[in-house]
């Protein structure tokens, strides 16, 4: 079978740089689509900027070893979405200045009765609480400032060493020390009690 | 929330520990639209890899970033081509410079009717004669 037919499936079984590549994505797709979703709020915003980060990731540095991809990735990341960030904040200010009505993120969110409705699966206790910690923490994660926002989950949820935080976020290893140092107090302060 | 027997040899405090596993927890709670969108996510960019792979030009020279230096490179080639042919006297391959001068003379002599009657009807000794006190005297200025 010719190349030019082969999905992209059939590639990563055949082309190994296609195979290093899927399982790479794999690995970090659901965290950073928690860190894109802490950052911006919003999961279709969120869910963009990963899919851009992967696409630039595979088209621009593909051929660069695999041990690089995973600074490589969180850094186009977080410039993916600082630029969401920022079209966020134009569209914020033209909007004010627009008459009164449905906004065009009221537009954008179609209701789903589906995704509203309530799970059928049942409640433990053990959930409720998992459910309280996962939404306090992530509460406290998303007021942080953005800078102590990214080391905190590049080093704590990714795993990211000091030295590959720092090449993610484009700054020296102290500062990432620094950022991550007053993320933790910030958020021992504020979840103190609940931790308990 | 109860929290694992701890590593001694794990460097993270216990606040950190509760922090990722909390964290990691929620990662695994995605619901399915979520991690259907991941997923065909990576499969479009799988394929953007695979088409980069099936292109010639990514054969040859396997990075993006190569093609910068060689289209600037192009690109200033190109340009000196188009300033050179663009200088008078070189549109006319095998011409030398001095006929190519000439020809544009006697074009604005055919397109200047006074001109053309002084060619007919003057005194052609007199003529010979301004012009080569002419060429005398810009020989002169140019010295």
């Amino acid at each position: 079978m010719p190349a030019a037919l082969r999905g992209p499936g059939e590639l990563a079984a055949i082309d190994p740089k296609a195979r290093a590549l899927e399982q790479f994505l794999a690995s970090i797709e659901r965290k950073a689509f928690k860190v894109a979703q802490l950052a911006l709020r919003h999961d279709d915003d969120a869910l963009d900027a990963v899919q851009d980060a992967m696409l630039s990731l595979v088209t621009t540095y593909g051929e660069r070893p695999s041990e690089e991809w995973k600074p490589l990735f969180y850094r186009i990341l977080e410039n993916k979405i600082r630029d969401l960030q920022r079209r966020r904040t134009v569209r914020g200010r033209v909007m004010a200045w627009l008459p009164a009505g449905r906004s065009a993120e009221d537009d954008d969110e179609e209701w789903d009765p589906i995704a509203q409705a309530a799970s059928s699966e049942p409640q433990p206790v053990m959930r409720l609480e998992l459910d309280e910690a996962i939404g306090a923490l992530e509460q406290a994660i998303a007021a942080l400032p953005a800078r102590q926002q990214q080391a905190f989950l590049m080093r704590n949820l990714e795993g990211l060493d000091v030295a590959a935080t720092a090449a993610a976020m484009g700054c020296s290893e102290g500062s990432v020390k620094t950022h991550y140092f007053r993320a933790l107090q910030t958020l021992r302060a504020q979840l103190g009690e609940f931790w308990k | 929330m109860s929290a694992e027997t701890p590593d001694p040899r794990d460097p993270r405090s216990e606040f950190e520990r509760r922090t990722h596993a909390t964290l990691e927890a929620s990662v695994e709670r995605l619901d399915g639209r979520t991690r259907s969108r991941l997923n065909q996510a990576r499969q479009r960019a799988l394929e953007a890899h695979a088409a980069r792979s099936r292109s010639p030009f990514a054969r040859l020279f396997g990075n993006r970033g190569l093609f910068a230096p060689a289209g600037a490179v192009a690109a200033a080639a190109v340009l000196a081509v188009v300033l050179w042919t663009g200088r008078p006297g070189v549109d006319a391959p095998g011409v030398a410079m001095g006929d190519g001068v000439a020809a544009v003379e006697d074009l604005d002599l055919l397109a200047d009717n006074d001109a053309l009657e002084l060619t007919r009807g003057g005194d052609p000794e007199f003529y010979e004669w301004a012009l080569a006190s002419s060429e005398d005297d810009s020989e002169a200025v140019g010295t």
